[in-house]
């Protein structure tokens, strides 16, 4: 996501607003259902998707209250301008803001190596739920439910779940019978460390110190995309997407520098 | 020639993208990372929607936006 993108979303400002809407980030290429329905809300011919798409929509999902592009900075001058804007736009949806941070749902990324990624992407911690069964993991999601929507901790983590312990693999240090993990990202997202785990019986007390801590205790690192992406070719990290990458200047700019290193003595 | 200009663009962006270390405490969005449980909500609060979508990898290396 570009430097101008994220100048956007990391304004305090635009966060605060945000919590009248809801908010969906979309992993460009990890779903071929999220990628048509971007493609209409972009209105690009098929198979053409950049690998950014914005847009603030009214709650059916369809239709626009701003212009849509690749990013805020197509629909606002600036990161001030966004928070003024969502602040008018949701002061005419009367439900908004008395429904704002009370879902019934955790944010998730549906898939724990997806929302790992996210997490290193994002700087963040991870927290990943885990039991051998739907019903279990739903009682475990519901305790930690509240906190996940608090204003203590909105937004600084990224959540997954999972019935299946095989995901929990590229997870260091990892329990045979945790049901909360609370996991620092590695640098390319590809692997985590564990800093705290709960099990099913664990109290939201006991949940809402283990966060606080892991909160306390996290360090978002310091990176820069040249020497992350020179270090992460020279290791042979690669991400492969579900749907093929459609940005075409986005493509040709992989297969340059991915020529240049080859042909690097 | 076109290669490299194309290049140098992508560095370019890249190169003026230094993910600073942020504070843990400040406000952040809470996203939803899937469409159907985001739209799912939005239908039953009523609030209207906030969509971004980005790609977790630059120049296929996973780890940053």
């Amino acid at each position: 996501m570009q430097g101008n993108i994220r100048s956007f979303l990391v304004n305090s400002d635009v966060a605060k607003a945000s919590r009248s809407f809801v908010c969906i980030r979309l992993l460009t290429y990890e779903n071929r259902d999220e990628y048509e329905y971007m493609e209409g809300i972009l209105g690009v011919r098929a198979g053409t998707l950049p690998n950014t798409v914005f847009c603030v929509l009214a709650p059916d999902g369809k239709t626009k209250l701003t212009r849509s592009g690749r990013g805020p900075f197509q629909a606002f001058s600036n990161a001030s301008a966004m928070a003024s804007s969502l602040k008018l736009i949701s002061a005419k949806y009367p439900r908004a803001s008395q429904n704002a941070l009370s879902d019934p749902q955790l944010p998730l990324v549906h898939k724990v190596d997806v929302a790992l990624n996210t997490a290193a992407c994002d700087n963040r911690p991870l927290v990943v739920t885990v039991a051998a069964d739907r019903v279990t993991l739903a009682e475990v999601d519901s305790t930690l439910l509240p906190l996940a929507w608090s204003e203590e901790f909105a937004g600084q983590f990224v959540f997954s779940s999972t019935t299946d312990r095989k995901d929990l693999r590229p997870l260091a240090g990892a329990g045979d019978t945790s049901a909360i993990l609370i996991i620092e990202p590695g640098t390319f997202g590809v692997s985590g460390r564990v800093m705290a785990e709960l099990d099913a019986g664990a109290s939201g007390k006991e949940i809402q110190q283990a966060l606080a801590t892991a909160l306390k205790d996290f360090t978002p690192q310091v990176k820069s995309h040249n020497s992350h992406i020179q270090t992460g070719y020279n290791l042979g990290i690669e991400w492969e997407t579900v749907v093929p990458e459609s940005d075409a200047q986005s493509v040709r700019a992989k297969q340059s520098f991915r020529a240049r290193q080859q042909g690097r003595p | 020639m076109k290669k490299i200009v194309i290049l140098g663009t992508a560095l370019l962006l890249a190169a003026g993208t230094l993910v600073r270390a942020e504070e843990n405490s400040i406000p952040r969005i809470a996203w939803y990372g899937n469409l159907a449980n985001g739209l799912a909500e939005a239908k039953r609060s009523g609030r209207p929607i906030l969509l971004i979508s980005g790609a977790p990898a630059c120049l296929g290396v996973p780890g940053v936006w």
